[in-house]
């Protein structure tokens, strides 16, 4: 796996306030990248500078060993899929899909073959001479896929481009977006605020926090092992749990969560006594019981609400000593009735190695 | 109950055109009476000094055998499209700078184009010809240069002097639907033609200019009906050679006295213009260039 794509030390700052601050990271040759991060975060920005619409205040973006600063949009071999599609109006699609191969001066014979072989891959054979007012949204999108690919870009920017898209087509595009980079083998860097959408699609994802990366890393990886809080936290849905560590027993961590109340938590690691810790765990690894008589070391609480999501249900527990807990059942116990209903007292509990704890550091 | 059930549907099919009875009214009292005078005036006959109620085909036979009106005719047209022309190249680079301002400056900037509006159309053109004239200011300064002996008269009074005014007073006209179609341009679409390969004159010639044709066209349309049967540039900077044909019009209605003539050759003008707008019209859709700019 060698690196296509460079980023070192990239910093970019809008008057006085810095919206990329030194960034480096590799990107390997045909992978799918995502960058994700809250809106503001600076991956627009980032990825803007790797198109060339926008200088960076230092660092360098490498293509191939050669440094891509200060050569305009139009010069580089990188192209770009926009949020909003902005296709041509005034063109059909194929003279949309043909209009870089016309600024490129190819030959009017293979220009034709190439937009037939790219609207084939992307699935709109024969749409040549519509008009792009006719075409639904998703059909849009595809287009503009189009516009992109039939350049044989060295590195394809993706910028929201399933944003304005309703959530079925979506779904279906995302897996299309897949099936596409794998055929045309060309490297995919997506930015999207959708942390699903980015672990459906990416083979590595960047996640971005005020201008920063706070982990470049597998999908899986970023999912499970998360390095930061802020990761763990935007990153799928977890628990939080924050507080001091008063007793450090083997296998468990008694945490005060304030106002005299500590709630026992099954870890893998901890941390010494006295010591400030956020502790996250994801929803789904959380089980439900319903309450022996002797049980004394689990966590207890009694179910506040059940929200079903069709695949799933989602029950939120009121700790007797503390937070609310999330806990994700899937749709079959919900209808083996092995779920406790609303009210219920419940015991609460999950495998050592589901808690991710990280120190607070004052910051 | 019967009964007004079955009225209501009567009474759905009467009230649009109620509605539209206001509308109706102001067209027929202020067009179609005026140009179904102007028409039915065309055929009668000019007596001396009057007009006798006589019908005749006599004015369409003058019209069309005496040159000067055609020619006339042919004349406007050629100096409408030109000075449409020059107002269209003079107009779009503006709007273009304009439209790539922030939106308080922008403002500012139009608010510079409307400013000349303020006074009299007739004052404005008047204004020229202290500057072009043998005595005017450009004149002066060239022979202050030393760059000419004696004045030149090339400035004033020819169809030159007429195109430039008409330039001059109708800008806004262009300025304002170019710098509207310029505005509503998705930015999108020019990073997205960088993108794929586009400089910024391909931008301009491929994306922007396309784009902005309908305001463009909006323009020019308007700037031609009004340079086309303009009376008060040519009357003032136009001199002899510069006269257009509705320079005549008033003559044949007051000195002439033959307000027949003076009808027929108004609905030359008239004719001709619409037959112009119908022409762009079905080649480009008069809803794209009136609604869509």
């Amino acid at each position: 796996m060698t690196a296509i794509l460079e980023i070192a030390d990239l910093t970019r700052s809008f008057g006085s306030i810095p919206a990329v601050r030194g960034v480096s990271f590799d990107v390997r040759r045909g992978e799918f990248l995502c960058i994700i991060g809250p809106s503001g975060c600076g991956k627009t920005t980032l990825l803007r500078m790797i198109a060339g619409f926008m200088q960076p205040t230092s660092g360098d973006i490498r293509l191939d060993g050669v440094s891509l600063v200060g050569e305009p949009a139009y010069r580089r071999p990188i192209n770009m899929v926009f949020q909003n599609y902005a296709l041509f109006p005034h063109m059909t699609v194929g003279q949309n899909v043909g209009f870089g191969m016309e600024m490129r001066k190819v030959a009017a014979e293979e220009r034709r073959a190439r937009i037939r072989k790219t609207l084939e891959i992307v699935e709109l054979a024969g749409f040549e001479g519509r008009g792009v007012s006719e075409l639904s949204g998703g059909q849009q999108q595809r287009v503009a896929l189009a516009r992109a690919l039939v350049l044989k870009p060295r590195v394809l920017l993706l910028d929201e481009p399933l944003g304005a898209l309703d959530q079925k087509v979506r779904r279906r595009m995302q897996v299309e977006l897949k099936r596409i980079h794998r055929e045309v083998g060309i490297t995919f860097i997506h930015v999207t605020h959708d942390q699903e959408e980015a672990l459906a699609m990416a083979d590595r994802i960047a996640v971005m926090s005020d201008g920063r990366i706070e982990q470049l890393a597998d999908s899986l990886e970023v999912y499970t092992r998360p390095t930061t809080p802020f990761v763990a936290g935007f990153v799928g849905e977890a628990n939080r749990f924050a507080g001091t560590v008063s007793v450090g027993a083997t296998g468990t961590l008694a945490l005060e969560v304030g106002r005299g109340r500590s709630i026992c938590i099954p870890v893998t690691t901890g941390g010494g006594a006295g010591k400030r810790v956020e502790v996250f765990v994801r929803p789904e690894r959380v089980r439900l019981a319903p309450i022996d008589a002797g049980d004394t070391t689990a966590l207890e609480g009694t179910v506040r609400d059940i929200v079903f999501l069709g695949e799933s249900a989602r029950c939120y527990i009121q700790l007797d000593d503390g937070p609310e807990v999330m806990a994700t059942t899937s749709a079959e116990e919900m209808t083996r009735g092995s779920i406790p209903p609303v009210g219920a007292r419940v015991r609460v509990g999950w495998p050592a190695d589901a808690s991710v704890v990280f120190p607070v550091t004052d910051r | 109950m019967k009964g007004l059930a079955a009225s209501s549907p009567t009474m759905a099919r009467l009230m649009p055109p109620l509605k539209l009875l206001p509308g109706l009214l102001f067209l027929v009292v202020f067009l179609v009476v005026p140009l179904g005078l102007l028409l039915i005036m065309s055929f009668w006959r000019a007596s001396y000094g009057g007009v006798e109620i006589q019908w005749t085909l006599a004015n369409y036979e003058r019209l069309f055998s005496r040159p000067i009106y055609l020619q006339l005719m042919l004349k406007s047209t050629r100096i409408a499209f030109t000075a449409t022309a020059l107002t269209i190249l003079v107009a779009y680079p503006f709007a273009y700078w304009v439209a790539g301002k922030p939106p308080r400056r922008r403002a500012q900037l139009v608010f510079l184009v409307l400013i000349p509006f303020w006074t009299s159309f007739v004052v404005r053109t008047f204004a020229w010809i202290p500057l072009l004239g043998n005595n005017g200011v450009i004149n002066y300064l060239l022979l202050k240069l030393g760059l000419i002996a004696q004045p030149l008269d090339i400035f004033l009074f020819n169809e030159f002097t007429v195109q430039l005014g008409l330039l001059y007073v109708y800008l806004p006209y262009a300025i304002l639907p170019i710098l509207l179609s310029l505005e509503r341009l998705d930015r999108n679409l020019l990073y997205v033609a960088a993108d794929l390969g586009a400089g910024p004159l391909q931008q301009l010639w491929r994306i922007t200019l396309p784009l902005s044709l309908p305001g463009i066209l909006s323009g020019a349309i308007l700037v031609f009906i009004l340079s086309i049967s303009a009376y008060v540039t040519p009357a003032l900077l136009g001199g002899a050679s510069g006269v257009m044909i509705a320079n005549v019009i008033p003559d044949l209605f007051g000195v002439g006295m033959n307000w027949p003539l003076g009808a027929t050759v108004s609905l030359l003008l008239i004719v001709v213009t619409i037959a112009w707008i119908c022409l762009v019209g079905l080649r480009i859709g008069l809803y794209r260039i009136f609604v869509e700019a």
